[in-house]
């Protein structure tokens, strides 16, 4: 598989009342087509910050990002950010959020974008929904909204922030199911960020393990369990193994942390 | 069903009961009360003299000269401020630009223009609903320009990866968002502009309900003093409400509490 994402030696230094934070330092990682690549590590680790480089919403420091071999400068259609709190347009129903996107492409009538637009809102299980406000809608039904809006436009890559994160147990398991049903079909390449290692651990083909102070990556994690990944095999020793071993590569901080104190 | 109802019943009851007993206690004191109560009419000649009002015409005459000034002043407002508002908050540079001056003159009570206005534009129509249009148009480009500042910036992110440039994200995204808070400031406006108005009618006019007043005071008709100042709790009251209704209706779509 060829190389779709790739980050080139990027920091970040944030520079506030509490003095230089080195949010990253000197991150290289490159995600191939068409996997799922989770980013976990503890809160401060620069993970949300490294997808919003990836995404064009922030500059990096230092050092460059590629897609496709395209240096990323700005924030584009190909790729796409799943946010953590949804961001809906909350005037918009769920139809007008999805055909949001399609406004902005050439050559797409509103015949057209309707059409598209309806695809994937049932695509997302969302028929009946589509003259719904958010306000209507359940947290689970909103980040399948959000997800719908981003398939819509047909992007190269997804970054998902946390993008369960703010959802309860139970939805949140669903809705990692359903994001592999949509990933299998639609094959979109997806960098996932989550401070969940179970969750990262049955989504992703690889786990890149990040560290604070500086924000780094400590590891990649190859994760050997082949798809279509039901959700019982949260419960086989291999996916405990693999939780145990992230497990251990995290909390090493916190007891080097620990110790300091 | 039912305990809405009874809840209804519950504040509908407590409601006829404030006013009730503030009608009783007024009607006592100034019936039976000391020297200074009594300059006051009770509530029954207060209600025969606005039913002569009303009759007569004079209070609809009267109402019509203030809400006109009311309307104008406040439409001068919206078309004003609400533009330069957004301007505000879209760009920094206007914000800098216009930032000491607005600051400076928003403090400043609409009333302390009438002098200057009065220099200007006599006492005419003009300058009424100048004092109007002054004191909406404060409360708006600031409700406006902060509305604006306050968008969802994760809404912002949202619209710009999904392909949206600037002007796409200012008019569908800014604009709508800030809506809310606009309606919240028209009902601010309406509200400050009618009780300025009215105290501008007691300074300089020779119509409207602070004239009104002012006029009945220099013959010392307490009950139409008293007639005109229920009139204008009323209107205001009913513009208030009719704001409210129309913001209700235009924005469905907010998540309210409760």
């Amino acid at each position: 598989m060829s190389e779709k994402i790739v980050v080139e030696n990027v920091s970040k230094i944030f520079k506030g009342r509490a003095g230089i934070v080195k949010a990253l330092q000197d991150v290289n990682l490159s995600i191939k087509e068409g996997e799922i690549f989770c980013l976990v590590g503890p809160s401060g680790c620069g993970k949300t910050t490294l997808l919003n480089i990836i995404a064009g919403l922030e500059k990096p420091t230092s050092g460059e990002v590629f897609l496709d071999g395209k240096k990323v400068d700005r924030p584009s259609p190909e790729r796409q950010v799943i946010f953590q709190q949804f961001a809906l347009f909350p005037w918009m129903t769920v139809l007008e959020n999805v055909e949001f996107g399609l406004r902005f492409k050439k050559n797409i009538s509103a015949n057209e974008r309707r059409k598209i637009a309806m695809k994937y809102i049932e695509f997302m299980g969302l028929k009946g929904f589509e003259n719904a406000y958010p306000k209507e809608l359940s947290g689970g039904m909103k980040q399948r909204v959000a997800i719908a809006r981003a398939y819509a436009v047909d992007p190269e890559v997804l970054l998902m922030d946390e993008p369960f994160g703010a959802l309860d147990p139970l939805t949140r398991e669903f809705m990692q199911a359903e994001l592999l049903k949509s990933w299998q079909e639609e094959k979109k390449t997806i960098l996932f960020v989550t401070h969940s290692i179970e969750e990262a651990v049955y989504l992703a083909s690889r786990i890149g393990v990040m560290l604070t102070r500086p924000g780094r990556i400590k590891e990649i994690v190859n994760i050997n369990i082949p798809y279509p990944r039901d959700i019982e095999i949260k419960l086989s020793p291999k996916f405990t193994e693999l939780r145990g071993y992230i497990f251990h590569l995290v909390s090493e901080e916190f007891k080097s942390f620990l110790s300091i104190k | 069903m039912s305990i809405v109802l009874i809840k209804g019943a519950y504040r509908i009851g407590l409601y006829s009961l404030s006013i009730t007993l503030f009608l009783t206690i007024w009607y006592l004191l100034s019936t039976y009360g000391p020297i200074g109560f009594t300059l006051v009419p009770p509530p029954t000649v207060v209600f025969q003299t606005l039913i002569k009002l009303i009759s007569k015409g004079v209070l609809f005459e009267h109402a019509r000269a203030s809400l006109f000034r009311v309307g104008t002043g406040f439409f001068a407002a919206v078309v004003t401020a609400i533009p330069l508002g957004f301007l505000i908050g879209w760009y920094k540079t206007v914000k800098y630009l216009s930032d000491p001056i607005l600051n400076l003159l928003r403090t400043t009570p609409p009333l302390a223009f009438i002098p200057l206005i009065i220099m200007y534009f006599g006492i005419g129509e003009f300058a009424k609903i100048s004092v109007i249009w002054i004191c909406d148009f404060f409360v708006l480009v600031i409700v406006v320009s902060q509305a604006v500042i306050n968008t969802d910036a994760t809404l912002i992110k949202a619209a710009r990866v999904l392909g949206a440039q600037d002007k796409d994200i200012f008019l569908r995204v800014v604009v709508p968002a800030s809506f809310p808070a606009i309606l919240t400031g028209c009902r601010v406006a309406v509200g400050t502009g009618w009780m300025t108005l009215v105290a501008a009618e007691l300074i300089a006019a020779h119509s409207g309900l602070g004239y009104m007043i002012e006029d009945a005071l220099r013959y010392f008709n307490v009950d139409v003093i008293i007639a005109g100042i229920i009139t204008i709790g009323v209107i205001g009251l009913a513009m208030d409400g009719a704001v409210r209704y129309i913001e209700r209706k235009l924005t469905g779509w907010v998540e309210r509490v409760g």
